[in-house]
């Protein structure tokens, strides 16, 4: 089978936005091991795709801007994580990109640049 | 050494630079690892050419795009990366950190020393895939480069700015015709502008490598040359990377003004290397298995080579890239791409070396299509005749294998044939400086060691230059400045020759 129908198989997987169990049950049975990895695979991108991983330094903070939040992906589905060695600000993960908000991030930053311009005495 | 406030200073100001956006990264996956090719998912906004970082530091660059997938080559041997690790891009194209602190040491493709010395100093990050220099920044070969090799520097010579192939089959002398150039620098540099070398060593045996070193150090040579190393046991990646650092690095001091010679050593390996990682990476294969792309692999290469105008520095980059052939067959695949590509090749065969002629210059099969006009009104002036006159030799030498009554002109020719052939050989790090290729290719080709015979002319040759040393200061000068040789030049030559043979026996 085609990686792209197989895609179509995915898309087919869901009922009103969430995955169906009896239809990835169906699907499934009928798929080869091979086809099947493919398709798990697929599953799993459109997961990861509905979903939103924000870490936070503390969860507390989650409640202050949990609605900043939903309202910058309005429809998707936000998980928290706690990361304390962010320091201050949010790391946010949408799909395969990642956006970073962090103390830590910054400092990194300076530490490269530092690190790629000067020479160790 | 930098004061602490200006330290400070410096980075405030960097701060002030710091974009207030948050960092936006691509991540992905590590789906499959197949030898040194790493396939990853995600990375949906990955460049061609982009250095991505793994989960355990690792570095790699992206080579191929797929739809859902990348494949990314390693920049370093990790067996720590798994299925599941995370990759992460990092928005930059591969560069290499040069400074003028890389002169005389040796480093790898991504400019990590492996001299056992300390990282050279920051300088300015370099791309290594780089467009070259467009038409209008270029300006024609005008300048020699002086290789101290008389057979070289007389019938092929070698411009700045000129790509010129060193081909033939293994062990005929390849390398020791590039080391000897790059030796030769150190006297050439005393006279006129100085020409600074990188040697790149792609694929070689690591004792190999560590005996160019070796030589060059010895030979005070290494103090302007750079070695940039990608040995037979480094990954492909490296392999295929190398000669683009090589020419990265000379690009930093050509941006100078200043004059590079560059050897690939060489692009034979380097492209086994490309064609490995390319099966590695599923790409069609085509002739002898090799890419479609591969004879852009090295046109894109060797277009690096340049001879800048005086607006843009006025800077050069002379390429001398070497490949090795198969039992002398120059119409292989790469040879004849190479050759293509290249402003002419020196090629080394395997009966002239076996039958004592060294270095095994064929002069037949060897051209520089724009190094005539480099070549200085000295030289061109007593090397005009004897491309010819080998030319004829060589004709007349086979001709003459059948038959053994000869009339005298002819007989004359193939004894002047012999001489000339004979002193056209040369011990390897010998390399001479201008004048003496002149006098000894003049006293030659004007008939005076005629009646000397052929075994006892390198002798001759010998004693002629330590004579000249000594008693012709005066006409050596005149043959250093590089101007014609004019007939009152011709006088004092033919004085001093003759003065010569008088006292040798």
């Amino acid at each position: 089978m085609r990686k792209k129908q197989i895609n179509q198989l995915v898309l087919a997987s869901y009922t009103r936005n969430a995955l169906d169990d009896k239809k990835v049950a169906k699907i499934a049975t009928s798929l080869s091991r091979k086809d099947l990895k493919v398709y798990i695979r697929g599953l799993k991108l459109a997961e990861k795709k509905k979903k939103i991983y924000v870490a936070l330094p503390s969860a507390s903070v989650y409640n202050t801007s949990k609605k900043i939040f939903i309202n910058l992906f309005p429809g998707r589905q936000i998980e928290i994580e706690e990361d304390k060695l962010l320091m201050l600000g949010a790391r946010v993960m949408a799909d395969d990109m990642v956006y970073d908000f962090s103390l830590k991030n910054r400092l990194d930053d300076f530490l490269a640049a530092v690190e790629q311009n000067y020479d160790e005495e | 050494m930098m004061k602490s406030e200006e330290i400070i200073a410096k980075l405030e100001k960097k701060l002030t630079k710091f974009d207030e956006n948050p960092k936006v990264a691509n991540v992905g996956a590590v789906e499959k690892v197949n030898d040194e090719v790493i396939v990853a998912s995600g990375l949906s906004k990955a460049m061609m050419g982009e250095m991505v970082v793994f989960q355990d530091g690792t570095e790699g660059m992206i080579l191929n795009l797929d739809e859902d997938s990348v494949s990314i080559i390693l920049l370093a041997k990790s067996s720590k990366i798994k299925e599941g690790d995370t990759v992460k891009t990092t928005g930059k194209l591969l560069t290499i950190n040069v400074s003028d602190d890389v002169l005389g040491r040796i480093i790898n493709p991504i400019g990590k020393p492996l001299d056992g010395k300390a990282a050279p100093k920051k300088g300015k990050e370099m791309l290594l895939e780089r467009i070259a220099s467009g038409v209008v920044d270029r300006k024609p070969v005008d300048t020699p480069v002086k290789t101290g090799i008389k057979a070289i520097d007389a019938l092929i010579p070698v411009g700045r700015g000129q790509r010129e192939l060193i081909i033939g089959d293994r062990g005929l002398g390849k390398t020791a015709i590039a080391i000897d150039t790059i030796i030769n620098q150190r006297e050439a540099n005393k006279n006129g502008k100085r020409m600074l070398c990188v040697y790149v060593a792609i694929g070689q045996k690591q004792s190999t490598i560590a005996q160019v070193v070796e030589k060059l150090r010895e030979m005070d040579a290494l103090s302007y040359t750079v070695v940039v190393s990608a040995s037979a046991s480094d990954a492909a990646s490296l392999l295929y990377l190398a000669p683009y650092a090589g020419v990265a690095i000379a690009e930093y001091f050509m941006e100078k003004g200043e004059d590079v010679l560059i050897v690939y050593d060489d692009l034979t390996k380097h492209a086994w290397a490309y064609r490995q990682l390319s099966l590695v990476l599923r790409r069609p294969a085509g002739r002898e298995a090799y890419p479609g792309d591969i004879f852009y692999l090295h046109s894109r290469l060797l277009e690096r080579a340049v001879k800048l105008n005086e607006e843009n520095g006025g800077g050069s980059i002379t390429a001398l890239p070497v490949i090795e052939t198969q039992a002398d067959d120059l119409s292989a695949y790469i040879p004849t791409n190479v050759i293509s590509i290249t402003d002419g090749q020196i090629f080394l065969k395997s009966d002239l070396f076996n039958s004592g002629v060294r270095p095994a210059v064929d002069v037949g099969n060897s051209v520089s299509r724009v190094g005539g006009s480099a070549q200085t009104g000295a030289m061109k002036s007593v090397s005009g005749r004897i491309k010819l006159e080998l030319a004829q030799y060589r004709e007349l030498a086979v001709f003459a294998q059948f038959g053994s009554e000869l009339d005298a002109a002819t007989l004359q020719q193939l004894e002047r044939g012999k001489r000339l052939t004979e002193v056209l050989k040369q011990p390897q790090y010998q390399p001479l400086t201008e004048n003496m290729e002149i006098l000894s290719i003049w006293a030659v080709s004007n008939g005076f060691t005629d009646d000397i015979p052929v075994e006892k002319i390198q002798k001759f040759e010998k004693e002629l230059h330590a004579y000249a040393k000594t008693h012709g200061k005066k006409v050596l000068e005149t043959l250093t400045n590089g101007k014609k040789v004019t007939p009152e030049t011709t006088e004092e030559l033919k004085k001093l020759v003759t003065a010569f043979k008088k006292i040798f026996s």
